[in-house]
């Protein structure tokens, strides 16, 4: 039975924004951590973003044991929280595509429903530009995989879905958070090993693997490191701010209630 | 012929912020967020000359927002002049590049406040490019499956808006390059020997493994070269104590000149002084001009000192050549052979009181003979450990260049 709608607290949503922000050249995906209650709504308080074993313009893939440690992490949340957390769903990116889900997104949904009846999945279409009024457009949508009335497909429905408001960004969700540039640079990683150990190249082939890898690197950390940091340290700042003007606030509601 | 082209540039991660202050804005009313955007604006000219066109001018004008400040919206009514600079009291006028707006279900067009606030922050910024960034969340289905966000950036200039691009910086952007994975297919017998490159890999490979052993020597020799130091300064604190004795020496010799009890530290069975260990060396200090003050109070002061001392050994100081378990056992001595008689006053020496304790001390001579040879052989060791130390150096130099 599908669930009935999806809560997906607001700093759980900002870590998936900023990954599916992070390139328009492939899609990324992760999976999310969280409860169903006893409504059949789904709660979602934190996200894990995954590696990707190949980088793919129009394909993301989960691998079983990406899956199990999902699953093992939840296990942590759940210890931390003191609430019973596990893998409840999964989200990945359709950069400058539709955010409708794929036929293939609408099988492997359906994949993953034969294990957890109450998994869901999450789209965020970005890079969508509307050329003749010069806007740009982020979308994200909930939905599941239901048996199609005819034939052996799958077809999908809509589920509802609330972004929950949160006082300030979890833990948590910050840790998932600032894996993004771990994350990258292992995946660049594990691509030049597997290209360096090919024994039939040559040097000069090898030397522009090296500088390649080398540039890649760099871009990371000129595109998402850097950012990263300089929206961290403003955060900092501005809640640093904040933290002075509530004392001044205090002090002067403090001298008011004297003078009363 | 000129082509002007504009764009606004943000982060995704500031695209997100944005989205999570929106979220997190107060529910309960349905308000919308406002706030400032520091960054920075850049513009560049680009000339192309080709075979068909000599002037071909592209003027490249991006504004760069680095983040995005939210505004309290009770703290923040209309964008008043002083209102607007209470805001911008905590920010660089120059580093505010725009300012965003979040409305839900409107369309993407500004509104005659929104064109006030405007015009009122490009004056207080100086900034006649300012951009304002307009931000409309919505619902694409019924259901609420599917939600969306406009972003649109305008540039408002005498009542009229035009937009701007806005692009999310990211990865793609950067055109990431890909690895070779099959060689390059080149018949060239030379090129696929490819010697000299090999040669310089190789050849880095070896410079960078004689770099790592010649680190690894310099810093063993660094190593000896701070044992041979702490070593110098070893022998340097030796002899300088062993210059102080010297000294002592030279006083005892002056205050009290025939008092071969003071002058040695290897006595007989007996508990006399051995001659052969006694200093008679000159050591050619003047003690009138190295230490006056003792001359000046020698002959009362080292009087009451032999006669008050009721065994105390405060004015005797231990040669540093004496080992460390000794100075109790040097001290009882001491009392034993000396102390009854000193208590008594007179002007008798040393030498006098000797004698007229040896009866006493019979008893107990046999084991302290045995103490003064462990003395002995202390005194020894110590004195070839010294001179051990003296060559460890050299020695130590041998072993390890």
């Amino acid at each position: 039975m599908a669930v009935s709608a999806v809560h997906l607290e607001s700093d759980a949503f900002l870590v998936c924004m900023n990954h599916a922000l992070s390139t328009e050249k492939e899609e990324v995906m992760g999976l999310c951590i969280g409860e169903v209650d006893t409504n059949r709504i789904v709660h979602i308080h934190s996200v894990i973003i995954l590696r990707r074993s190949d980088k793919r313009k129009d394909r993301v893939e989960i691998s079983p044991e990406q899956l199990s440690s999902a699953a093992t992490e939840s296990y942590r949340l759940a210890d931390m929280t003191g609430r019973p957390m596990r893998v409840v769903g999964w989200y990945h990116s359709h950069p400058h595509i539709t955010v409708w889900p794929s036929h293939v997104d609408v099988r492997t949904q359906a994949m993953y429903q034969m294990m957890d009846q109450g998994f869901v999945g999450l789209i965020f279409s970005c890079f969508i530009e509307d050329k003749n009024t010069k806007t740009g457009r982020v979308l994200y949508t909930c939905f599941q995989s239901v048996q199609a009335q005819k034939g052996s497909e799958y077809e999908r429905i809509e589920i509802p879905i609330h972004v929950v408001p949160h006082e300030a960004i979890g833990k948590v969700c910050l840790e998932s958070a600032v894996e993004l540039p771990r994350i990258l640079c292992q995946e660049e990683q594990d691509t030049y090993r597997k290209i360096h150990s090919l024994t039939h190249l040559d040097p000069i082939t090898k030397i522009h693997n090296g500088s390649v890898f080398t540039k890649n690197l760099c871009s990371q950390m000129s595109a998402v490191s850097g950012p990263l940091l300089q929206w961290l340290e403003d955060r900092l700042e501005q809640n640093r701010q904040s933290v002075i003007e509530l004392q001044l606030d205090k002090e002067r509601l403090t001298q008011e209630l004297a003078t009363m | 012929m000129a082509d002007l082209n504009s764009s606004v540039r943000i982060s995704g991660f500031v695209l997100g912020s944005l989205m999570f202050h929106h979220f997190n804005s107060d529910f309960n009313s349905d308000s919308d967020v406002e706030g400032l955007i520091p960054g920075e604006s850049k513009a560049e000219a680009r000339s192309n000359i080709t075979d068909s066109q000599i002037d071909n001018i592209q003027f490249e004008h991006t504004i760069s927002g680095s983040s995005a400040v939210h505004l309290n919206h009770h703290n923040y009514r209309g964008g008043e002049p002083n209102e607007v600079r209470h805001l911008l009291s905590n920010y660089k006028e120059e580093n505010v590049i725009g300012w965003y707006k979040q409305q839900r279900y409107t369309d993407q067009q500004i509104t005659f406040r929104e064109q006030v606030i405007h015009e009122n922050l490009k004056r207080a910024v100086s900034n006649q490019e300012l951009m304002f960034l307009l931000l409309t969340p919505s619902e694409v289905t019924s259901s609420g499956s599917t939600h969306k966000l406009g972003v649109c950036s305008l540039q408002i200039t005498f009542s009229q808006s035009c937009s701007v691009p806005v692009r999310v910086s990211n990865l793609g952007l950067l055109e990431q390059q890909d690895y070779w994975r099959p060689s390059a297919s080149c018949s060239s017998v030379n090129y696929n020997r490819v010697s000299s490159l090999r040669t310089v890999s190789e050849r880095k490979q070896e410079q960078k493994k004689s770099m790592t052993n010649f680190c690894c020597s310099i810093y063993q020799f660094l190593i000896c070269y701070f044992i041979l130091l702490l070593s110098v300064k070893h022998v340097l604190l030796t002899l300088s104590q062993s210059q102080e004795t010297v000294l002592l020496c030279e006083a005892i010799k002056t205050l009290f000149p025939g008092a071969a009890l003071l002058q040695t530290q290897a006595l007989t069975f007996q508990g006399f002084p051995v001659p052969e260990f006694c200093c008679n060396t000159d050591h050619g200090i003047d003690i009138t001009t190295t230490l006056p003050l003792i001359l000046t109070h020698t002959v009362p002061k080292a009087r009451k000192g032999r006669l008050g001392r009721g065994g105390g050994t405060s004015w005797r100081k231990r040669p540093l050549w004496e080992s460390s378990d000794t100075p109790k056992r040097r001290k009882n001595m001491l009392e034993e052979t000396e102390g009854s008689s000193l208590s008594v006053s007179g002007s008798e020496t040393e030498d006098d009181l000797i004698p007229a304790n040896q009866n006493r001390n019979n008893l107990d001579m046999s084991n302290r003979g045995q103490k003064c040879t462990t003395q002995i052989i202390t005194l020894h060791k110590s004195v070839w450990s010294i001179g051990k130390s003296v060559t460890f150096p050299s020695q130590l130099l041998k072993t390890y260049i």
